[in-house]
């Protein structure tokens, strides 16, 4: 292809790309450096029948022609990403000093905002994104040998936990694990523990949010695997059945290798998708035990002072995480597609 | 011991009949091959031998063993596939050693056992590479090597050359005729090229529609075939067809008149004969019609003519000449003939 017909092959896809994904990041890591102009405050004298006294006001007309004036705001460096609510060096090098121990200070780090949203959020990605690889495998695997019949009812059952929207569908489990609900009356009886309640308790609201994630997106892992299945060489397998390959023996050494470069596309979107985990938080009601960068930004921007630059810069640290967490596949890929 | 017996074998898919009351004992240390077009059963059969599919009726006996209801790997076959069936994430030393691993043959004696097959197959340069890093033969080789390696008692083979070109056929066909008599394992062979069938074969099995047309070694095929389909199909060119009358011994078609065959059969019959049995002649021959085509083939010339509906052609020279329509003549003598009924195809004994 020419160069010139390849730059107005691309053109429109690169204006895009430019419009709906560069600009709005270039846009949030520039705000991440401006911090929001305090208000102009006025001693004003007021007086009244009993006599006079200073008071102090907002001078709405100045704070609003600074605002114009500025309408980024203040610049603060990385004052915001050092800031107590983010990065916290000075907290964290307190913390450092202070703790007895790496468990203590491991404690002191869970009690910083940004820490104990990034703690969740690794550990919710670490633990979904392979259980949710493994059981959407098993999943294809064995919907791949129900008998035809049951195929169309067996997928589309498989697939209910993508089509229920996730607000939902974990409103349902929320229900079911209500004290009240079966899942936490069946605990309770398990556990012969009548005050057990999993909303109270943040090691198993942890895992809830967690049993919530593989249930939600493993439809998304079967479908891939799924297809991939289909694919599979049936002489290959015959041939392994023939050399004497027990069934497991042939998912490992024939299914297994053919669908790796799968799995390298479903870790890469569930990653992803983990990294920002948000809905289960909100819908489980669970930020007073589990908070996500994702919330941490919604939290930012929905309360009442709209932290705006704070939720850019946590954006901004959600990115590089992101970016940090997809490194390894990438590389791994660029350079299959480099040896090729 | 690996004689394979297959006793009145039946594949049936609902209404739909793969293989007809197959009956067949190959001995042991034997080379037969399955012969047919596509869709005739010969693929059904081998793979109701592998255990790759079940059997309707009937019974597969593998030595002294009923064989029916076991899983293919508690056979002691290997199989070689069209497509080759390689393992694309393993070497071809690993490959080769699979079966072995799988079979949990003791490991220290793995290394001896898969060189010995790289050796025999020609693969000691290549062992280190993968699958998509060789060549159709190469990998074809593979998959020769991966069956050899623990000598099972019965090799089957399901259109191994098909996926190469022309030359490499050659090659690797001498290359399986080659082992076949080195190892001296029963082996059952698929193909739809009867050249194959006739190089590679010991006896060779014609199927047609699931049903055996006629087995035999490949000159018996070739000299004797048992029906119109059998002639038809083996031979290249086919055999020639022309339909006619037979009275007292001579045989009359359109264009065509034939004397001196035997005077017993009588009424519609088919009669064949091979186009490099006959020759040209100037006057005389019991083919005389305008010539319909003539055909370069390198080592000879190839006359066709229409006589009726079918078209009969004959080997001559290749330095002979002569014009489409000109009037050609062709001695058919009655010892190159072969009488077929013309109803039921089959061969009439003379």
């Amino acid at each position: 292809m020419k160069h010139s017909s390849f730059f107005w092959f691309v053109l429109p896809s690169t204006l895009l790309m430019l419009a709906f994904i560069a600009f709005p990041i270039v846009s949030v890591v520039s705000q991440s450096f401006y911090s929001a102009h305090e208000q102009v405050v006025v001693q004003v004298k007021n007086c009244g029948p009993f006599g006079c006294t200073m008071e102090t006001s907002v001078d709405q007309e100045a704070t609003a022609a600074i605002r114009e004036a500025e309408p980024l705001g203040k610049f603060a460096g990385l004052d915001i990403y050092t800031d107590r609510n983010h990065l916290a060096f000075g907290e964290v090098a307190a913390a450092w000093v202070n703790s007895d121990g790496l468990p203590d200070f491991g404690r002191s780090l869970m009690n910083l905002p940004f820490y104990k949203a990034l703690g969740f959020t690794l550990t919710y990605t670490a633990i979904v994104t392979p259980l949710t690889i493994l059981l959407g495998f098993f999943v294809a695997i064995a919907v791949n040998s129900v008998a035809k019949a049951l195929k169309g009812p067996t997928i589309f059952f498989s697939l209910l936990p993508m089509i229920v929207t996730p607000l939902v569908g974990s409103l349902i489990l929320f229900w079911m694990v209500d004290a009240r609900g079966i899942l936490g009356t069946g605990l309770q009886w398990l556990t012969d523990d009548p005050n057990l309640s999993v909303k109270a308790s943040t090691g198993l609201m942890w895992i809830m949010l967690m049993v919530y994630g593989v249930w939600h997106a493993a439809p998304f892992a079967f479908v891939v695997f799924y297809a991939g299945l289909q694919t599979v060489n049936t002489d290959t397998l015959e041939s392994a059945m023939v050399d004497g390959a027990t069934r497991w023996e042939r998912i490992r050494f024939v299914v297994v290798p053919h669908l790796l470069p799968l799995v390298t596309f479903v870790a890469l979107i569930q990653l992803m998708d983990n990294f920002r985990v948000f809905e289960p938080i909100v819908s489980f009601q669970a930020s007073a035990h589990a908070t996500s960068l994702s919330y941490a930004i919604y939290n930012d921007l929905g309360g009442e002072t709209r932290l705006l630059s704070s939720a850019a810069a946590t954006s901004v640290l959600t990115i590089i995480g992101i970016a940090i967490l997809l490194s390894p596949v990438l590389v791994r890929t660029w350079r299959d597609f480099d040896r090729k | 011991m690996a004689r394979l017996q297959l006793k009145n074998v039946n594949k049936r898919w609902g209404s739909f009949i793969g293989v007809d009351n197959f009956n067949l004992d190959i001995a042991d240390e034997e080379f037969l091959v399955l012969l047919g077009p596509s869709g005739c059963g010969k693929s059904t059969t081998m793979r109701m031998i592998a255990g790759l599919e079940d059997v309707t009726d009937g019974e597969i006996i593998l030595g002294d063993r009923v064989v029916n209801d076991l899983e293919p790997k508690d056979r002691d076959i290997s199989m070689v596939f069209q497509s080759y069936g390689l393992y694309p994430n393993l070497t071809v030393y690993e490959n080769i050693r699979f079966p072995l691993r799988v079979r949990k043959v003791p490991k220290e004696k793995h290394d001896e056992m898969v060189m010995k097959a790289i050796h025999m197959t020609e693969l000691e340069d290549f062992m280190h590479r993968r699958p998509a890093e060789l060549s159709g033969g190469q990998r074809q080789r593979v998959a020769l090597g991966r069956a050899i390696v623990r000598k099972p008692t019965v090799f089957l083979m399901d259109e191994p050359l098909s996926n190469l070109d022309a030359k490499l056929r050659v090659s690797t066909r001498a290359q399986i005729k080659n082992l076949q008599s080195k190892l001296k394992t029963t082996t059952v062979y698929v193909t739809h090229d009867q050249i194959e069938a006739m190089t590679l074969a010991d006896r060779v099995v014609v199927m047609n529609a699931g049903k055996i047309q006629q087995v035999g070694t490949p000159t018996d095929i070739y000299d004797m075939p048992a029906n119109t389909f059998v002639a038809s199909f083996i031979g290249s060119p086919a055999m020639n067809l022309v339909e006619g009358a037979l009275e007292g011994g001579t045989f009359t078609g359109e264009g065509i008149r034939v004397e001196g065959l035997p005077t017993g059969p009588s009424g519609n019959v088919t009669l064949g004969f091979r186009a490099e049995d006959a020759e040209i002649v100037d006057t005389g021959g019991q083919i005389s019609a305008p010539m319909y085509s003539i055909e370069l083939l390198g080592e000879a010339s190839m006359i066709t003519w229409r006589l009726g509906g079918a078209l009969v052609s004959i080997k001559t020279n290749k330095e002979y000449r002569a014009e489409i329509g000109d009037v050609v003549q062709a001695s058919i003598p009655a010892s190159i003939c072969h009488l077929f009924d013309t109803a039921s195809g089959e061969r009439i004994a003379l």
